[in-house]
């Protein structure tokens, strides 16, 4: 007898089920909404900024020049106040301010576009984005499987179930992936334009670029996290509804529950560990202790979570939630 | 050959706060080669379980299982090329336009589009192929199952209750169609059914199965002579007379309708001899022969 060719079906496996993930109307839908999400974006951002005239930035220079000297005046005067104590006067008057402590913007009613500043947190932003997005379609990709039961048609024509979710995790993950990558480049290209349409002439620190690629970098892991996430919990629960339910639950109550009452395992929380790995040099998380000292200060404890930290935390959260759903998925009785 | 083997297969569900509940207890099925094979028990005898277990989707507590020659499930991938199955309602995606269902199915075999074509022709979807699934009535739907069990040209057809939702016509379509995959010598098909009447006109052989035993099996002619009750229906031209020369020499009658109805003849033609004898003759003379309906129930009954 003449068996199927393995490699074969698992090739033609893959094709189907990249085709069966792009014909899904509500992914489709999905899609197009997060298209026009950008657009609304687009036409923000050229709304809330705008490209300043030599005017205007002449007389937002001088206004910051007027408040450096106003800073300085005052600090002077603070650090020769002797009710202050001496060996305290440095930390309680501060550091001199200089030009790169109040940018330009800050004088400008309409600020400019700038790539130092707007261009990381506008991909934060879309990063966030693209991973909710990215847990929504994982979550009722596979979900939709289960309640029209076309997982189990699919078991007639690849009977090996390791190999089936093996393929629908691949093509899940690509897929969080690629719609991360796209809306970095997205975003990234309309930053480009909006720095030459609305903003104002700047120079960039060394090493700028580099952590720009660095944070789409990571921002695409995010989105690949976020939407194996989706897919992991979806294929556990065999719902999408449900599935998203938890996501919201987890989010709204355990989240808000361990920062109350076992702030120490913050690092270990999904929203902590996915700003961790997206944030250059990771997150600091500050966590208070449950008492108050004599002096009315809360203590705390400063703690930096990594971006290599934050993002193992969410890779160990992931491979044990599809090892779990694979793993029932292989044992189970199917109906 | 037998194309499926099942061996003392048993299966327990468990549940919740309850017993297990067992679903198949040490059933016994052969199906030959190129033949079709009826299924047939009463809800809940484990008809579904032991097709489900066949095609890998439930694991048996005990017993061994072969499809082909392999065994299920660990051999199941080397088969399941040749193998194809409807099992119960169609499992299809419902924004989906039966086309593209069947080319998404066709798609994992490396199965061209032209055959997609051709399946959606022969169950006469065609023209509909690219509406909507959600938006077919039941026999639409139930005839898309039956397509895309088409797709693979399967040496083993596994049909479980394919008539569900078919108006008469399309039920003789599918009736037919089974029998034409039934004859064509390269194709066995085991068909589920309720429908005695179905597996009687459609079937070869049967196997009977009552809560997850088998019950009686064989081919249907010998089924349905193992439930003979040697029953002959009788018409005469004078049937008083016919009544009372068969009376006295010891027959057991009964009326039916115009005709007499005599129990536990073994020898007609000694019943013949009697009435000519006494110059009676007769119009009409058949047997009556038990219907798998009768016999089903009879064996079915006695089991449970």
């Amino acid at each position: 007898m003449t068996g199927p060719r393995h490699g074969a079906a698992r090739g033609s496996l893959l094709r189907v089920e990249v085709a069966r993930l792009t014909a899904r109307r509500f992914i489709q839908i999905i899609a197009a909404l997060a298209a026009l999400g950008f657009v609304v974006l687009a036409v923000l951002s050229f709304i809330n900024y705008s490209k300043p005239t030599a005017e205007v930035l002449a007389e937002a220079e001088a206004r910051r020049d007027a408040d450096l000297v106003l800073f300085e005046q005052y600090r002077q005067d603070c650090l020769a106040d002797e009710t202050l104590p001496e060996e305290e006067r440095e930390f309680i008057c501060g550091e001199p301010q200089t030009v790169e402590n109040l940018p330009i913007e800050f004088y400008i009613d309409t600020p400019p576009f700038t790539l130092e500043n707007d261009l990381p947190a506008g991909g934060l932003a879309v990063a966030a984005a693209t991973a909710m997005i990215g847990f929504v379609i994982g979550a009722t990709y596979v979900g939709a499987e289960w309640s029209t039961r076309s997982m189990v048609a699919l078991l007639f024509w690849e009977p090996r179930r390791l190999t089936v979710i093996g393929v629908k995790t691949v093509v899940a993950a690509a897929a969080g992936a690629l719609l991360a990558l796209v809306g970095q480049l997205a975003w990234f290209g309309l930053a480009r334009v909006l720095a030459a349409a609305r903003g104002a002439p700047e120079e960039l620190p060394a090493g700028f670029w580099g952590d720009v690629v660095g944070q789409g970098g990571r921002s695409v892991l995010l989105g690949v996290v976020a939407t194996l996430l989706g897919f992991g919990l979806a294929n556990l629960i065999r719902n999408t509804g449900a599935a998203l339910g938890v996501g919201f639950a987890y989010f709204a109550v355990v989240e808000s529950a361990v920062r109350g009452f076992r702030p120490q395992l913050q690092p270990f929380l999904v929203t902590d560990s996915s700003a961790a790995l997206l944030l250059d040099g990771g997150l600091t998380v500050f966590i208070y202790e449950p008492t108050v000292d004599e002096s009315g200060i809360q203590e705390f404890t400063e703690l930096v979570v990594s971006n290599l930290r934050g993002g193992l935390t969410l890779a160990a959260y992931t491979v044990v939630l599809l090892a779990v759903g694979s793993w029932l998925f292989r044992r189970r009785d199917l109906h | 050959m037998a194309v499926v083997e099942v061996q003392n297969a048993s299966k327990a569900y468990r549940r919740r706060r309850k017993p297990p509940a067992k679903a198949l207890d040490g059933l016994d099925l052969s199906v030959a080669e190129h033949r079709v094979h009826g299924f047939l028990g009463p809800n809940g005898s484990g008809k579904t379980t032991t097709i489900r277990a066949l095609l890998g989707l439930v694991r048996l507590d005990t017993g061994s299982l072969r499809l082909l020659g392999r065994t299920v499930p660990e051999q199941l991938p080397d088969v399941i090329a040749h193998v194809e199955a409807l099992v119960e309602t169609p499992l299809f995606f419902p924004t989906f336009g039966g086309r593209r269902n069947l080319r998404l199915l066709a798609g994992i075999a490396g199965i061209p589009d032209t055959r997609v074509e051709e399946c959606l022709e022969i169950v006469g979807l065609l023209d509909r192929g690219d509406d909507k699934f959600k938006g077919y009535s039941l026999g639409m739907k139930q005839r898309l199952g039956i397509a895309a069990a088409l797709l693979k040209q399967p040496r083993l057809l596994i049909l479980d209750e394919p008539s569900n939702g078919l108006d008469p016509a399309g039920i003789r379509e599918v009736r037919e169609l089974i029998r034409r995959l039934g004859s064509d010598g390269s194709t066995t098909v085991l068909l589920s059914s309720h429908l005695l009447s179905e597996v009687q006109q459609v079937c070869d052989d049967v196997t009977i199965i009552a809560e997850g035993r088998l019950i009686a099996s064989g081919k249907v002619q010998d089924v349905l002579a193992s439930g003979s009750t040697g029953d002959l229906r009788l018409r005469a031209p004078d049937p008083q007379a016919a009544h009372d020369v068969l009376a006295a020499a010891g027959y057991q009658l009964t009326a039916d309708g115009d005709a007499w109805r005599v129990h536990g003849v073994t020898d007609p033609s000694g019943l013949t001899r009697v009435l000519a004898e006494r110059g009676c003759y007769l119009s009409e003379l058949s047997p009556i022969a038990a219907d798998l309906e009768s016999i089903f129930l009879d064996l079915t009954r006695t089991e449970t």
